[in-house]
Order: C-alpha cells, then structure tokens, then sequence
C-alpha cells in the first residue's frame, strides 16, 4: 500500500547485542536503526515511517516501560516489541497494557522475532491504513458548512428532522435540505453510514459539531 | 661390824621419819659434787640436763650449788684436807637438802665427808660404777643409779664397723686403774673363742701409734681412756685418743659421749643427758619428802649407738652395717637440711611460676583455638552471606548472561543467512565470528564471577589489588544496577592499590556495603539513583574506602548500633550484613563507620592497612 519500506528500530543499550540483532534483521530483508538508548530515540522521531520498535526492557537511564509511555504521550504509533533478558511477570503486564505487541526474551531465536516483528508490521501497516482513512472522512467532514455540522451532529444523535428544526429554530423543510447536502458530501448511502462515520471520527458523543480527536 | 653397820642403819631408816625431818621440809638446795674438771663436757651435759630437768619437776625455785672436784687429777689426804675445812666455810649458812655426787670418786669422797659436813643428807649418786656403789655398804639415805657400760657394746659396735671381726685391740690405761671398765677384764674371758684381743694397754704412746698403724684388715681398736701413757707422759683422755686415732689403720670404738668427734669412729656410748634426768627425778622426788632409802638403787648402760660420719667415710664403712637406731654425728648438712626455708621457698616460686606458666599456656591455647574456631564460624556465616548475595544478584545476572548468549545466538543465525546468500557475506561473517568469540568469553567472564561469589575463603593476609576488587564488585552489580536504575561509579586511580588483606573478603564488604546502598534508593526518584566507589589514602599506612549512596540515610540513633547484628533499617534485612562487613574489616585491622550525607543518602567508610611493599 506503501512505497516507504518499513524500518526497524532497535532500542538497546548493550551493542554486540544490538549489532547481533541488526544483522540478523538485515540479513532478513529490512531496514534497520539503532539507538543505544530510548533518550537516543526520542531525539531522532521518525514515527511517520511505517515500522516497528524493538525495545530492550532494562537500560540505563530511561528504561523500556518508561520509554513506552513516554511515546505514547506524544503519540507515537509505532508498535513496540520488548526484548529483554530477564522479565518478570510484572514488567511484562505493564508492557502489554500499554500496548506492546509482543514480549520476547533473550536469547530470541530468529522465527520468533521474525515471527513478532512481522505480526508487529502488520499492525503497524493497519493501523497506518486506519489513520489513513480516518484523514480521508476528516477531510469530508471538513468540507460540511457550519450550519450543515450542526445538522449532523444532532442527526447521528438520532434526532428527528422535526425536532432538529425546533432546537435549531429553522424550518423541517431547511433540515431536510441539509441532511441532503450533508449524505452526498460524506459520500453516505445511509444513515447507518453516517452515523458510523461520527462514532469513529468522535463526533456522536460531542453535544456540539467541534472535533475533537 | 657389818652387822652392827645394818642395824643402825635400819634403826636409822626405822626412826627417820619420827625424829630426824617429819614434817620439816628440806631445804631447797641441790649441791651436785662432780668428779670431773670443770669443762668436762659429760659433766656439763650432766648438769645441764640436771637442772632442766629438775626446775621443769618443781613449781618452786630451787638452787643448784656445784662443787667440780677434777679428782682425776687432784687426790689424797693433802688436797681433801683443805677441801673439807673449804667446803665446811663456803656452806656454812647454805643449808643443802640434797647432793649429787657424779662420778665413783665424787661419791667415795662425798661418803668421807659427809658425816662432817653434811651429816643425814640424803645422797644421789650418778655415773657411779658398779663396785664402787656395791662394793662397800653404803650409808643410809643413799640411792642413785649405777653406770655400767658392758664390753659386749663395744663387741657388737667392732662387729658393725668391721665385717668378718677377728681381733680387737685394746688401748687405753690398764682396766684396773679404770673403775668404770675393771669388769672388763672377766668379760674379756667370754668372747675368748672368737675374738683375740690385743692388749696395747698403758703402752707409750710412740710405740703404741705404731702399732695401731700396722693393724690387720680383720681388727678393731677398742679406746678407753688414757689419761697418762707408758711413758708417763699426762694426757686429756680425747686428746690422747686424737693422737691415737691419726695413726690409727682400722675403726676406733669408743664408749663415752666426750670421745666422739676426737677421731673415735664410734660405739655405744655412756651419754649425759638421760643419767642427768634420772638423778634429777630422784632429786624432785627426794625434795617433796620421799625418803632416798625408799628409791631403789637402779642399773642402767645409759648407753646409745654413735657414729663419727667423717670417721665412717674414711673406712669407707656402710651406715647399714651400724646397729639399729645408731645416731650419726657430723655429716654435713646437706643443701636440704642447711638451706632448707630457702630452698622451700625458692621451690614453692617455681612451683607456682611453674602452675601460673602452665595455666597461662593452657589459657593461650584455649584463646587460640577459641579464636579459630570464631574465625572459622565467621567464614563460614561471611560464606554463608555471600551465597545469599549470590542469590539475590542471580536475577541480574542472569539477565546479564543472557545478554551475550541472546547475542551469540543472533550473530549465528545472521551468519547462517549470510552464508546462504549467493555471493555469501564472507567480510560480514568474519566480523559475526569474532563477535561471537567475544560474547562468549564475556559469558564467561560472568559465569566466573558468580563462581568466585560462591567460593569458600579462608582468612589469608595477601597482598591484593584494592582496585580490582571495586572493579569486580562494579561488574558484579552492573546488571542489578541497571535493573534497579542505579548509576554505579568508581573512582579509580590507574594504579594498584595493595593492601593487605583475602580479595574475596575484601570484595564482599564493598558488596554488602553497595548492596545496602542499592536497598536505600528503592524509594528515590529513578533518576537519582547514584551509587558511588571512592578511595583515599589516609596517611602512609592505611587507605580509606567510602560507599556513598543517595538513599534515605540511616537514622540518627543507628548510627552506631548498626554495625551490631540483628540490626537493620530494613522491613525484610536481617541485620547480618554490616555486622560480618565489620567483622571482615576488623579482622583485617581496619575500621569502619557511617555517615550521613548532607542533601540525603549515606556514606560507609572502612579502612585498610596498606600493603608495605607498595610499587613507587
């Protein structure tokens, strides 16, 4: 779907592992970067690439958890593979509640991070198409006039056209008329479409038609 | 005459008591009237146990007069003449209640004076010889005992002092003018059939010094007296027998106590003391009213068994050989005898410096193998603690193990694919080997430490790398460290730092101590997490080590007290750590204590003595 080829980074503060590692994802066909720190990685963003992180659990300075969710206050998607010598049970409920796909241990035979780092891709890849679509229905929505948000907030609330003549203080006839203009520039053949377009843009749930994702 | 004699005395005796002194004490005066010259030594010792003997007997005083007469020398009617009208006005208001004649001459001449001088006082004869006391009838108010001094003694002493006795020769004045020994000359016939008897009597003294020279080896002399020689040359009776004795080639048996100690070799001899003491408990007796006829007229030898040890030596004679119960004069006192206190006392300080010196080793002892033994049970608990450490640290470091095993097994597979390429990566997988090479020796490097954390450690004074030591302690903690977001720094100079002391030791004081550190920021902000390693040099001699962390400090009132076992700051310590830490340290002669941080956390410091031969 892309022309970008996925880049692997590799956060780990031990080099012959990290090189080890490196070569063994070369060797296997992908891009790789490495960082010998998670304080390295976050000076170098580049999670605008499709790809994935391996993250060592325990380093110096900022660890592997912290460095998780540091990433995630500032909205990094890349998917998050741990690797580590040592996990304990603790560690690695919190890696997976805050969403890492996977957590392997050291030493790590080649299928199983292979196996990870693909699954991980994938997920990168779909979650690269979801953001992907939603730009496109907020591009849509975009295109509505104020009035016509307003119309279809209240519409994917389930109101009637009545109702929302009343609370908008227009006529039934002028509601219709926006609800028309509002399905054909969403490109919605139903209402059903419609309103799934608002859940997942989050606008059903606001009172008023501002975004807010 | 005879007759007529006895009966007056009986009438005497019968009547005494009616009308001479019933009921009139006697007076309380004792005159001994001795025969011999004044420094006769029998008849001192006479009158010396005399008198004792008697004031031990009376409660009351009682005067002792001594008239020494030296009769041997001083007789007939021109010398008892004046004696008589002398005594007679030296007495004369000195009433006498008793007198003791010594000796048969005092007693014969004491009988011719008495019914003058000291008419009806009763009479106590001593030393007498038997003729003279039975020869004539001695006069009422008489007793006294008879000195008879048999020449079987002397036999039996010549026996002893010469084995296989043939002869005896006898020297001294002819027995006939020796009252004491004019019996002699019957008994002689009794040992006729096996002793021949060598008559050198009243020879002169020339001829008599020769002839006791050239005596046969199975001869005896038997010495009397000699009071003038053949030559009619005088002589004091022991000198003679000095003289006689210098010539002499075989033992002298002598019979009278002076003679010992003139060269007489020894005998049975007539002794002073006990004839002093008969006499005086006649006397005693006598003076509290019991009539002197009443005492009965006893016969005693007086004699006992004397020997010159000097004169035993130079005939080489066996004391066995002496009669039993023999006396022996003049051995030197051995060191024993002389020095006897000294010689206690200076035995009983050994003894006691020898009891004190064998309690002090026995307690030295005791201390050492006390002190072993301690040495041993803190090796074993420092073990013991350091297998715990082990334990604790084994999570990290088997993470820190996994780290080049994951590492090994990356570069592996990598190269396998790398191989399989078409051209294969042949650059690649020579930089994969060597890695894997490297890998694997840091696992092993690992493995090996964790090995020495398990090993056992005797107390060894070595020379040893201070540095080193923070730096295996560094490696050891480094994966714990990272676990625990900790930053661990030392601070080490390029060179070594010797001291004295066993590394393993060493190397598990500076663990606990970072251990406890490490626990003391479980609660800190990770980011101010430091642990840190410093040396310094205190002086020449020693070094000091400091473990500082920025924890939570250790409270005031611990301080001190933190170093005694079975106390912690811990929830789950033990409180053994820093006691076995402290007891390393002391045991390898330094000193440890805490401190808190300004700003927070805690500083352990512990000296080391320096090893003395520190390369410049």
């Amino acid at each position: 779907m892309t022309l970008v080829a996925p880049v692997i980074h590799v956060v780990d503060d031990d080099a012959s592992f990290r090189t080890a590692i490196a070569r063994l994802l070369r060797a296997s066909g992908y891009q790789v970067a490495l960082y010998e720190s998670g304080d390295d990685l976050l000076q170098n963003p580049s999670s605008a690439e499709p790809g994935c992180i391996l993250l060592d659990l325990r380093m110096p300075g900022l660890g592997g958890l912290e460095l998780q969710d540091r990433l995630a206050k500032i909205g990094h998607t890349l998917p998050i593979v741990f690797l580590t010598g040592h996990g304990d049970i603790p560690a690695s409920v919190r890696a997976i509640k805050g969403g890492a796909e996977d957590f392997l241990a050291k030493p790590v035979s080649k299928k199983t991070l292979l196996d990870a780092v693909e699954r991980a891709l994938q997920r990168s890849e779909k979650a690269r198409e979801h953001r992907e679509r939603i730009g496109a229905l907020r591009t849509l929505v975009a295109t509505l006039t104020p009035r016509e948000r307003e119309v279809f907030a209240l519409v994917v609330r389930g109101k009637l056209n009545k109702q929302i003549a009343y609370e908008l203080g227009t006529s039934e006839r002028t509601v219709k008329a926006h609800r028309h203009s509002i399905m054909q520039k969403l490109q919605a053949r139903s209402l059903a479409e419609a309103v799934s377009i608002a859940e997942r843009l989050g606008i059903s749930a606001a009172p008023s038609g501002s975004e807010n994702t | 005459m005879h007759f007529a004699c006895r009966l007056a005395t009986l009438l005497v005796v019968g009547l005494a008591p009616v009308n001479s002194w019933a009921g009139e004490p006697l007076p309380r005066s004792v005159l001994i009237f001795d025969q011999s010259e004044p420094n006769s030594p029998w008849g001192s010792v006479f009158r010396a146990a005399f008198r004792s003997s008697l004031s031990a007997a009376s409660a009351e005083p009682i005067a002792v007069y001594v008239e020494t007469l030296d009769l041997g020398r001083f007789k007939g009617p021109q010398y008892e003449e004046p004696l008589r009208t002398f005594l007679r006005e030296k007495y004369r208001g000195k009433p006498i209640g008793v007198i003791v004649p010594l000796g048969s001459a005092a007693l014969k001449l004491l009988l011719r004076l008495r019914g003058e001088l000291w008419s009806g006082v009763p009479v106590i004869f001593a030393a007498v010889d038997e003729a003279a006391a039975t020869q004539s009838i001695l006069p009422p108010e008489v007793t006294g005992s008879i000195l008879r001094l048999p020449l079987r003694n002397a036999v039996v002493a010549a026996r002893s002092l010469v084995p296989g006795l043939k002869r005896i020769a006898l020297v001294g004045a002819p027995f006939e003018r020796q009252p004491y020994f004019s019996h002699f000359k019957q008994e002689l016939q009794d040992f006729r059939g096996d002793l021949e008897f060598v008559d050198l009597l009243g020879l002169p003294m020339e001829e008599l010094r020769a002839r006791v020279a050239a005596l046969p080896d199975d001869a005896a002399i038997f010495y009397t007296a000699i009071y003038v020689d053949g030559a009619g040359i005088t002589y004091v009776p022991r000198e003679a027998l000095r003289t006689v004795a210098e010539a002499a080639n075989q033992p002298i048996v002598i019979n009278a106590e002076p003679q010992i100690g003139y060269g007489g070799t020894g005998g049975f001899l007539a002794v002073a003391d006990p004839v002093g003491q008969d006499a005086a408990r006649r006397a005693s007796r006598i003076l509290k009213g019991e009539r002197a006829s009443d005492i009965p007229i006893t016969m005693g030898d007086f004699a006992r068994p004397v020997f010159d040890w000097r004169q035993l030596q130079r005939f080489g004679i066996d004391e066995k050989r002496l009669p039993r119960g023999s006396e022996i004069r003049f051995r030197p006192p051995s060191m024993w005898e002389q020095y006897r206190t000294p010689v206690m006392t200076a035995l009983a300080v050994v003894l006691l410096q020898s009891a004190m010196i064998a309690w002090l080793l026995f307690e030295r002892n005791r201390r050492r193998v006390a002190e072993l033994e301690s040495r041993r049970r803190l090796m074993e608990i420092a073990h013991m603690n350091r297998s715990a450490t082990a334990g604790a640290l084994s999570a990290s470091i088997a993470h820190e193990l996994n780290q080049p095993l994951g590492a090994i097994l990356s570069n592996t597979e990598a190269a396998e694919m790398l191989l399989a390429q078409d051209p294969p990566s042949i650059d690649v997988v020579k930089e994969i080997l060597a890695d894997v090479r490297n890998a694997d020796l840091r696992a092993g490097e690992i493995i090996s430490r964790l090995r020495g954390l398990l090993t056992r450690a005797e107390f060894n004074l070595q020379n040893m790398d201070l540095n080193e030591a923070i730096h295996s302690v560094v490696q050891i903690l480094g994966a714990e460290a990272k676990e625990r977001s900790v930053v661990l720094t030392a601070d080490q100079g390029q060179r070594a730092l010797l001291v004295r002391g066993e590394p393993v030791h060493v190397q598990q004081v500076l663990l606990n101590l970072a251990m406890n550190g490490m626990d003391a920021m479980l609660n800190c902000v990770p980011g101010n997490r430091r642990l840190a390693f410093e040396t310094a040099l205190n002086g020449e001699s020693e070094v000091e080590v400091s473990v500082t962390d920025t924890g939570t400090g250790i409270p005031k009132d611990k301080l001190k007290s933190i170093f005694d076992p079975f106390v912690t700051t811990k929830q789950k310590g033990m409180g053994l750590g820093l006691s076995i830490v402290r007891t390393i340290v002391e045991t390898y002669g330094g000193r440890i204590w805490a401190e808190n941080r300004i700003g927070g956390g805690a500083v352990f410091r512990f000296t080391l003595p320096l090893a003395k031969a520190r390369p410049a």
